[in-house]
């Protein structure tokens, strides 16, 4: 069953030109689900990375204008998109000039996994 | 002129509007104090139960502060131990596992329609676009697209003025 999970995330994927890898953590950044390919930075894909954005969410929500959403991270070839999606958190990464409107809008196709994972962070 | 503390208000007085018969410590307040002489005078339990309330209210205040710190430099501090990790991540794609099949039906993700669509069926069963139509849009499109590129701009007055300086 995960390997439909991860077809479907592949396809989401090759929807957006440039976009190298789509993973689902949870809030300390243990991976969940990950889906990448080969032109993905091996740094980016890893929890130490991840787990950063976590933090940064968290203290960022505390500025006093609401709960952090989303970060994006532009760098000089890469291009990172998170959301956080309590208790989940959404990691897509991407070539710098792929368009990060589309990125964001992945959102809404991801809704039903996102649900479905979500039970199961919960469970833990 | 008169007095120099003529025009000072009394800070002293706490209570607005407050005449010779005005009690100078609130009832309530004076409920209070006696409670708490009470209290002193009563049993140990109370007083300690009192000590303990204090105790866990500063503790609150202490914890609410340190959660409302903005510290951005935690981020070691909160990163997880190798193993730990290595087994949450196992836990996890076993429970996926069981979740994505304990549903029972097959599951299958598909992409949503656009917002704007809320009833596809209507979409899908309207007749298509005649060609005429296309036509038109095409030959419209066309004509904006030539005349957006024929635009020029013929500049007749000098675009740097001099002021009189």
């Amino acid at each position: 069953m995960t390997e439909e999970l991860k077809s479907y995330l592949n396809k989401l994927m090759k929807t957006v030109d440039g976009l190298h890898a789509i993973i689902i953590t949870d809030r300390d950044g243990v991976v969940i689900v990950k889906v990448s390919s080969q032109l993905a930075p091996d740094t980016a894909l890893k929890p130490s990375f991840l787990s950063v954005f976590g933090v940064m969410t968290e203290q960022a929500s505390k500025m006093g204008i609401g709960v952090n959403r989303r970060i994006i991270n532009f760098y000089d070839r890469y291009q990172t998109v998170q959301l956080n999606n309590n208790p989940m958190h959404v990691h897509f990464i991407a070539d710098q000039e792929a368009n990060t409107g589309n990125i964001l809008e992945l959102e809404n196709d991801l809704l039903d996994v996102l649900k479905d994972i979500s039970k199961v962070v919960t469970m833990m | 002129m008169g007095c120099c503390f003529s025009s000072d208000e009394d800070k002293d007085v706490g209570i607005p509007n407050a005449s010779e018969r005005t009690p100078l410590l609130d009832p309530g307040q004076a409920d209070h104090i006696q409670q708490i002489q009470g209290a002193r005078s009563g049993s140990t339990y109370s007083q300690q139960n009192q000590k303990g309330d204090e105790q866990s209210e500063f503790n609150r205040i202490l914890r609410q502060t340190a959660i409302n710190v903005i510290d951005v430099t935690s981020t070691e501090s909160q990163n997880l131990e190798q193993g730990e990790m290595q087994d949450r991540a196992t836990q996890y794609s076993n429970r996926l596992n069981m979740v994505l099949s304990g549903s029972g039906k097959s599951r299958v993700y598909r992409p949503n329609l656009p917002n704007g669509i809320t009833s596809p069926q209507m979409t899908l069963s309207a007749p298509p676009v005649s060609l005429s139509d296309l036509q038109l849009i095409n030959d419209f499109s066309e004509k904006l697209a030539s005349a957006a590129r024929e635009i020029k701009i013929e500049h007749k007055e000098s675009l740097v003025v001099t002021f009189g300086v």
